[in-house]
């Protein structure tokens, strides 16, 4: 069955083609946030909000990096981005469309 | 030794100028003493960007046919200030639309508003403009819907009265026992993180504690473009305590900026939606800072760890304007991502983006480098330490009514 993805987008404009590879994946955890890159700005506020190693500052350049893997889609991170540049991603039966 | 701006800017012009960045300077101090550093280097840029509500562009739109004169306005929907001339239209960059539910159901997304629409005009986006008026004999329109776009405005200022906070508040929830939503972010009770919002080492005022080279006319880099300093912001507070660097201890000076919208880059300029909050305009700012003499060559060498800020509660103590600091920590201790307070060790995050400041600061040396920015000197320094400046609450006096 072909899964579909449902994007919760938080607020700005999120442009799928600009979102990091692992969000375009086919198979995806049933829940995960993804960050679109563009509109990222390297904060680092959605940091502090992480809990599980997803999203952490790269000590060197003070970048956020994204560790997909590590994520378990609380999206505790969400609220804390204000450019619009994170968003929760659901797969699996109760996906069925964009909001 | 002391060298003057008129020097540097001749060095400048022929491309001789040795220009580093706040960062670079540490180290050329550390190994070489603020003596020889000061011998060596001509000018050091300094760079920030975080959330600075505290602006807002101007707009010239030009006149419609037949002439209006704009009396209530709106940019995509949300609220402009049409008490300006017949063509002026001024956006703030906290407006938000007459339909925004605010949190009217807690938090409130605000998904747009002023800061997202002066970001739509320098992406080059059309944005739409509806205006009304009364009528007059010389603007007789009362109706105005138009698609405007930045390149065809006649002006387009940015206008900034304070941003560049010297030194801010690190927020933290912890006389609450519910989440809060702040214009520094989201904040778990029983302090469980922490947020601050500052460049530390690389922002502006920190480099120049003292305000002997920063002043009215003084050239900066503004959200992408040239822009200059026009007096102290909003708020400006330079008898704030200081430590033995001259660094404050809290919130302090503050800047007024402008600048032409045009060569402006949404890079630099952004629409921020703040959880529970509100809008505002992410501004990138970089201020050139002139080696003009040892002292200066050591305070632009200033690190994370000689700037503190204070711990405050966002649940009761800064709402109410009440309590002291929890406590003080330095940058070095925040940008570690942990910070200690009353024996708790709490998770911190920043709202400024560290990694755009150093672009800034990056982009401002290539510029003077290349010999394309030259340093203004000001033609008035801003209000320093000891100056009769200190800003108060709100000072409530009887009303009377105004006869009309």
């Amino acid at each position: 069955m072909t899964q579909r993805i449902v994007l919760y987008v938080p607020s700005g404009s999120v442009n799928p083609r600009t979102l990091e590879p692992d969000a375009r994946e086919r198979r995806v955890p049933a829940s995960r946030v993804v960050r679109d890159r563009k509109r990222c700005v390297d904060c680092g506020a959605c940091v502090g909000a992480c809990l599980s190693g997803a999203l952490v500052a790269d000590p060197a350049t003070r970048e956020t990096l994204v560790r997909p893997h590590a994520c378990v889609g609380c999206g505790l991170c969400v609220p804390t981005c204000g450019y619009g540049a994170l968003l929760t991603v659901v797969t699996g039966p109760r996906a069925e469309g964009v909001s | 030794m002391r060298k003057s701006f008129d020097e540097i800017n001749e060095k400048i012009r022929a491309k001789r100028a040795v220009v580093v960045t706040a960062e670079e300077m540490i180290d050329i101090v550390r190994d070489q003493g603020p003596k020889a550093a000061a011998r060596k280097v001509d000018v050091v840029t300094t760079g920030t960007f975080g959330p600075m509500c505290s602006s807002g562009a101007v707009l010239n739109v030009g006149h419609a046919t037949p002439r209006m004169k704009i009396h209530r306005a709106w940019l995509n929907g949300v609220a402009a200030y049409g008490g300006l001339a017949a063509a002026d239209v001024m956006i703030g960059a906290t407006a938000l639309p007459d339909d925004d539910p605010g949190n009217a159901r807690h938090p409130g997304a605000f998904p747009y508003g002023g800061g997202h629409v002066i970001e739509d005009l320098v992406q080059g986006r059309t944005v739409k403009l509806e205006a009304e008026s009364y009528g007059t004999d010389c603007y007789p329109r009362r109706k105005l819907e138009a698609g405007i776009r930045l390149r065809d405005l006649n002006d387009a200022q940015l206008s900034n009265p304070r941003n560049a906070y010297q030194n801010y508040n690190v927020a933290v929830n912890a006389k609450g026992d519910r989440t809060i939503y702040t214009y520094l972010g989201v904040l778990r009770p029983k302090m469980a993180n922490a947020t601050y919002c500052s460049a530390g080492q690389l922002s502006p005022l920190v480099n120049d504690p003292g305000f002997r080279t920063i002043g009215v006319g003084t050239r900066i880099f503004l959200g992408g473009g040239v822009g200059f300093v026009t007096g102290h912001g909003t708020q400006h507070a330079p008898n704030v305590a200081r430590n033995e660097r001259g660094v404050p201890t809290g919130g302090a000076g503050t800047l007024a900026v402008c600048g032409d919208l045009k060569q402006m880059h949404a890079d630099f300029l952004r629409g921020v939606s703040v959880t529970g909050y509100g809008v505002s305009l992410a501004v990138g700012i970089g201020v050139p800072i002139p080696v003009l003499d040892e002292d200066l060559a050591w305070s632009t060498a200033v690190t994370d760890r000689d700037v503190v800020a204070p711990v405050v509660d966002y649940a009761n103590d800064y709402p109410n304007n009440e309590g002291e600091p929890l406590a003080f920590v330095s940058y070095a201790e925040l940008k570690s991502g942990t910070i200690e307070v009353r024996g708790k060790r709490v998770r911190c995050a920043s709202m400024s983006s560290y990694a755009k400041a150093r672009v800034i600061a990056s982009e401002l040396k290539r510029w003077i480098e290349a010999g394309a920015f030259s340093l203004g000197r000001p033609v008035e320094t801003l209000p320093g330490p000891g100056s009769d400046l200190h800003p108060h609450l709100l000072v409530n006096h009887p009303t009377t009514e105004v006869e009309r």
